[in-house]
């Protein structure tokens, strides 16, 4: 367990005593695929570090439209923000996966941060990377069209395996229009058309990108 | 005598010996108005204290379009998460009246920090709220179509008055279509309609909102 905590990104550089004291503040809790982590508008009790799986954070609408803003990868923050501001939960966040979180109960949070200047620091740059990332979000909904959205989320997602490149994780239609905020329809024709032309190639749910994609569409 | 920076957001609550002194190392600067005062993506030099006229913050791609997400008043300050976190910029912004900002540098910001270590708290706080502030944008970008948006945005400027819901100020469809995210055009024709309803009245540098907006369009 230790070692785990050693590769996440934002407990780099904590020595050894002090991620041992997180190990043993924190409970483990195993959620399965589909479990809610937290819904929009609970009252919030505790914040999590996700340790394995990956998790969704999105908003929703009054007719069940999703919006997914934020994909939580191994090492992720999540949930601190209503334990500092007392506000119920601002959006739900949902298991993609099966997923193991570190769970820390408000009052630890609350103590944890006021007592350790470095924890203070941490949180402060989470919230700035949040700050920085639903800044592109925002300009990327704004000021491109869907296909310029579906660029951008593949080109985010770039990894090469293989000396292939492909998109990291295997997407569904309504996964893609999920998180460039469009319809399933409009998505399947963007890709019916890459494929056409010759620019990706779907396999086994991957997307691999074959060329790179045009500046438009 | 008391500091200025006192009515700032992220100084609230500090002693005004203290504020003096930082007051007493900044540089008074002003800004014509259409004039640009950062650009996202540069590196953050100083915290800029807005104390005078109005401040565009905003996106734009390539091709010129933009997309305004806030008209900041005065008493915000901006950049001070990215001094602690030497980050860039993550908006643009232009001087939207003629702007008087006190200008404090990175080396003496930092200092203040050190001996005031509490105005991280405020900074904090001043994060979450822009946090929430973009969740709610990029959500309504992504779910709501342009009728929705523009309802938003009034909903946001109007003022309450004895005549009824009013907009002040001079805003063009253009203005509109770079706070929603959307054409001109596609303005001109949602508010043609919003005006045949007798929903609302336009005059010269008003719009006055004669009753309820419909929910849809």
């Amino acid at each position: 367990m230790l070692e785990i905590l050693k590769t996440i990104p934002l407990l780099q550089g904590f020595p050894d005593e002090q991620l041992e004291y997180i190990l043993a503040t924190g409970l483990k809790r195993t959620m399965p695929k589909g479990s809610f982590v937290f819904r929009e508008g609970d009252p919030a009790e505790s914040m999590y570090v996700l340790i394995d799986g990956r998790a969704r954070c999105f908003a929703s609408d009054n007719q069940g439209k999703e919006f997914v803003f934020m994909v939580v990868e191994p090492g992720d923050a999540i949930g601190e923000i209503s334990l500092i501001d007392n506000e119920p939960r601002g959006w739900s966040c949902q298991c993609e996966e099966d997923s193991v979180f570190l769970m820390f109960s408000k009052q630890e949070f609350r103590e944890a941060l006021d007592r350790e200047p470095h924890v203070k620091e941490l949180v402060i740059q989470n919230l700035a990377a949040m700050v920085r990332h639903l800044s592109t979000t925002m300009k990327n909904l704004a000021l491109l069209d869907v296909y310029g959205r579906v660029r951008a989320l593949f080109e985010s997602m770039l990894v090469t395996e293989d000396g292939v490149e492909m998109v990291s994780q295997p997407l569904t239609q309504q996964a893609i229009a999920d998180r460039v905020g469009s319809s399933r329809e409009m998505i399947a024709r963007i890709l019916k058309e890459l494929v056409f032309g010759g620019y990706i190639r779907l396999e086994n749910k991957r997307i691999i990108i074959l060329q790179k994609l045009p500046e438009r569409f | 005598m008391t500091s200025i920076l006192e009515k700032v957001d992220v100084f609230a609550g500090l002693p005004s010996e203290s504020l003096l002194e930082l007051e007493a190392l900044a540089i008074r600067r002003h800004y014509a108005k259409g004039v640009p005062v950062f650009y996202e993506g540069e590196p953050v030099e100083h915290l800029l204290v807005l104390i005078e006229g109005r401040l565009k913050l905003f996106h734009s791609n390539d091709s010129g379009r933009e997309y305004v997400y806030g008209v900041a008043e005065p008493g915000l300050s901006f950049g001070g998460i990215g001094l602690l976190t030497d980050e860039v910029r993550t908006v643009c912004a232009e001087a939207e009246d003629d702007c008087v900002f006190l200008s404090i540098a990175r080396s003496n910001f930092l200092d203040f920090v050190a001996t005031h270590p509490q105005i991280k708290d405020a900074l904090l706080a001043g994060s979450i709220r822009l946090i929430k502030h973009l969740t709610k944008t990029v959500s309504d970008l992504a779910l709501n179509d342009v009728y929705g948006r523009i309802r938003r945005v009034f909903e946001m400027l109007a003022v309450n008055t004895p005549e009824g819901d009013l907009i002040e100020g001079q805003i063009t469809q253009q203005d509109l279509a770079d706070r929603v995210g959307a054409s001109r055009e596609m303005i001109a024709k949602v508010m043609k309609e919003l005006v045949a309803g007798g929903y609302v009245e336009t005059g010269r540098r008003r719009i006055l909102i004669l009753k309820k907006l419909p929910e849809r369009f």
